[in-house]
């Protein structure tokens, strides 16, 4: 009997832990407010149920619990993220703070509050002008001089050297060790010719580690849970692992090598997401959010100032004793630019980030962001102009994109920096901003969105008419995904301004962002894990065809095209089959060039199996002579 | 910007939810495992709402203020932890009512169309 219970007290223990964990799928607004109280729902029913010792009935009831918060979760998801009444507009806590002036652990509730919901500035005003109101209050006495005095002594930037130095060389040493391209490399795997290697594995390794010293540093100098230090930082070094042992997964070499560059700038993304997860997970909110991914621009630009200063040193250090016929060894090489590069990594972060304070009380007040801020104001209306521009001379050329890759390429890097000019000039809009300026600021963000969507959508449109004609690539899957969030992105970003009413127009910019870093950390995870899968290859199959189709499926990127010199006939190599293509007409259609074609013996082109011919009503498909 | 002060027809037709969440309320106040319990006790079982429907019925039903929170305690013995209660506002109840009234339309209506078999009828029904 006593054992029934314990083990019904300790499934109770388990089932509200998981039920509490579950709740974080509400926005954090709704889990703050009523999260406490749905868990003692649960906990009750939970407890009614164990009681009466009917498991079915339980197991229903669990079922059922699941059900009911993934639906509520996502209407209460969609309501936060439209109701812009909830946050939006500058809040007035004077009332507030004049009831809560006798209860300070209300009142330090409260400031908490203000500080999630980013609305420190409103809170210290309210203190401001009730202190002045009741000077003989000690409690707002001691709050005016803690957010005017002793807070600023306690935000001295702290940087524990002691620290930082032996984890810069630590993973300076690691990148030096790393990049020995006689014993680390990355082979692509499969086919008959030799192997053949592509890129150190630092390329693969270099990011999850750096995060992972870069979380120890933050995890002690900021005094935080080692447990989410080590779960943060598993999850890029166990996406690299993946990565490494499934990429020959994806088959031939022209995909193992889109996979490989794929990761290679996903998997950064993914392991500076982890420390976004790390400083994140208890200011969920979309004001803390973009505050971080602000530190982090800078974190980017400073670390790129660093290495780019350390290797215009090294450069010229090399130079002078070049000149004096002195040459350095590759090992010492490697030590300088591998080693330099892997200790600015950690510097970079360790001097912009306070360890000790949230993202939303970080410090924005340097010269750094009133100058990106200027280039981003000038930058918007230029923008602007220049997709104007550019939209009325798409008619005049409406088929390049869809015939050149090259040109998808340059849309695409356009489209993530127009997103990224668009953070960049609303995050750092000056904060004593004009009401004038402001309403310019939202015409241009809006004019330039609804342009930047119609030459996404005429991008996109174009990756999907070469994917739908010639076929689906691990990079085209990727860019038709980026370009999908992005153009999501825009669309919501103009459905919030739509809905915004005045004054809250920027609540809704916020809010779009914030979603957006979350999809884009999101499809990064997915690139990296699913494309081995997406993409396979049957190796029995490719086994069949002669040593000469093999090498070709392995080497060459797609579309392999197929002659031998006797016959007049072009084919497309597609699955392990030969596709004849009619005519010229169809050749230059699908956008194929001669470059595409390769020769082979008509004995081997005659040996692969014959598959559907292009156009499909063409005939039968006549073989190489 | 004035706005027009809603009228409790405004908030009709409500939803099922809605109208057992204040129906539980109209006698007393009651925490949120209470609703869920006499909306489960009423309905002979047959309607169980879940605690994520609940709060969320609850913070819109905050909202439009049909309902308050209360800091009586009626039952302090019989509550080993600290809840929330909630209670019916005036306005609450008028939107109740007036969806009691708009469902006794409704009901009266179908009566009109006989397809709410009588009594009689229905006793007929068995007895043949």
């Amino acid at each position: 009997m006593q054992r029934g219970v314990e083990v019904n007290q300790a499934l109770l223990a388990v089932l509200s832990r998981c039920y509490q964990l579950l709740l974080y799928a509400y926005p954090s607004r709704f889990r703050h407010e009523y999260g406490v109280w749905m868990a003692q729902v649960f906990r009750d029913e939970v407890r009614r149920l164990l009681h009466e010792g009917n498991t079915a009935v339980l197991l229903h009831f669990l079922f059922q619990t699941v059900f009911d918060l993934a639906k509520t979760a996502f209407v209460e998801q969609i309501e936060a993220l439209f109701n812009l009444k909830m946050t939006g507009g500058p809040m007035s806590y004077h009332d507030t703070v004049h009831t809560l002036s006798d209860n300070p652990q209300e009142l330090e509730q409260l400031y908490h509050n203000a500080l999630k919901a980013g609305q420190q500035k409103a809170f210290e005003q309210a203190i401001d002008d009730n202190y002045e109101n009741a000077p003989n209050n000690m409690l707002l006495a001691g709050w005016f001089h803690r957010l005017h005095y002793a807070a600023s002594q306690a935000k001295a930037f702290i940087i524990e050297w002691r620290w930082v130095i032996p984890l810069a060389i630590l993973n300076g040493l690691l990148f030096w060790w790393l990049t020995d391209d006689e014993q680390y490399m990355i082979y692509f795997r499969g086919g008959p010719s030799a192997p053949q290697s592509f890129l150190p594995i630092i390329f693969l390794l270099g990011a999850p580690f750096t995060a992972l010293f870069i979380l120890i540093y933050f995890t002690r100098a900021g005094k935080k849970d080692w447990r989410l230090t080590a779960v943060t930082a598993s999850l890029p070094l166990l996406t690299a692992a993946y990565a490494y042992f499934s990429y020959a997964q994806t088959g031939v070499r022209p995909f193992q090598e889109q996979y490989l560059t794929l990761t290679l700038f996903h998997l950064p993304l993914l392991a500076w997401t982890s420390v976004g997860v790390f400083f994140l997970i208890q200011h969920r909110d979309a004001h803390s959010r973009l505050r971080f991914l602000l530190k982090s621009i800078e974190v980017i630009v400073v670390g790129g100032i660093f290495a780019g200063v350390l290797f215009a040193f090294l450069g010229i250090t090399i130079g002078l004793f070049d000149a004096l016929n002195v040459e350095f060894s590759e090992l010492l090489l490697r030590f300088l630019f591998g080693g330099g590069l892997g200790f600015v990594v950690i510097i970079a972060p360790a001097i912009i980030y306070n360890p000790m304070l949230p993202p939303a009380e970080q410090s924005f007040s340097l010269g750094f962001y009133k100058l990106i801020s200027a280039v981003m104001q000038v930058l918007l209306p230029l923008t602007f102009l220049v997709l104007l521009i550019y939209i009325g001379f798409i008619p005049a050329n409406f088929r390049a994109p869809f015939d050149n890759r090259d040109v998808l390429i340059t849309y695409n890097v356009m489209l993530f920096a127009v997103v990224l000019l668009l953070v960049g000039a609303t995050i750092l809009r000056p904060a004593d901003s004009a009401p004038e300026r402001d309403r310019w600021l939202r015409r241009l963000i809006i004019g330039v969105t609804i342009l930047t969507l119609i030459v996404s959508l005429y991008a996109l449109s174009a990756i999907i008419f070469r994917t739908i004609n010639d076929r689906l690539t691990p990079n085209r899957l990727t860019f038709i995904g980026w370009n999908v969030i992005n153009i999501g992105l825009l669309v919501l970003l103009l459905l919030l301004q739509w809905r915004a009413q005045a004054g809250q127009w920027l609540e809704g910019l916020y809010r779009a962002f914030s979603l957006g870093t979350a999809v884009y950390a999101i499809w990064a995870a997915v690139i990296i894990l699913a494309l081995p899968w997406l993409f396979g290859v049957n190796q029995g199959e490719i086994e069949q065809l002669p040593v000469s189709v093999q090498k070709l499926i392995f080497t060459e990127p797609d579309p392999v095209l197929l002659k031998c010199l006797a016959s007049p006939h072009i084919y497309l190599l597609d699955d392990g089959e030969k596709r004849w293509i009619a005519d010229i007409a169809t050749f230059n259609n699908r956008g194929y060039v001669w470059d595409d074609v390769n020769f082979i013996p008509c004995i081997d082109l005659r040996a692969v199996p014959d598959g559907t011919p292009i156009p499909a009503d063409a005939g039968p498909p006549p073989q190489p002579e | 910007m004035n706005q027009a002060t809603p009228t409790p027809e405004s908030h009709l037709p409500l939803t099922p939810t809605v109208f057992h969440i204040l129906l539980a309320l109209a006698d007393k106040e009651r925490h949120g495992y209470g609703i869920i319990k006499e909306v489960e006790v009423r309905t002979n079982g047959r309607i169980h709402i879940m605690a994520g429907t609940l709060y969320g019925a609850i913070k819109r039903l905050l909202e439009r203020g049909l309902i308050q929170e209360t800091d009586d305690r009626p039952d302090p013995e019989l509550d080993d932890e600290r809840r929330r209660y909630y209670q019916l506002t005036d306005f609450g109840q008028r939107v109740l009512t007036a969806e009691v009234a708009r469902l006794e339309e409704q009901l009266r209506q179908a009566h009109s169309k006989q397809l709410i078999p009588s009594n009689n009828s229905a006793q007929a029904a068995f007895t043949f």
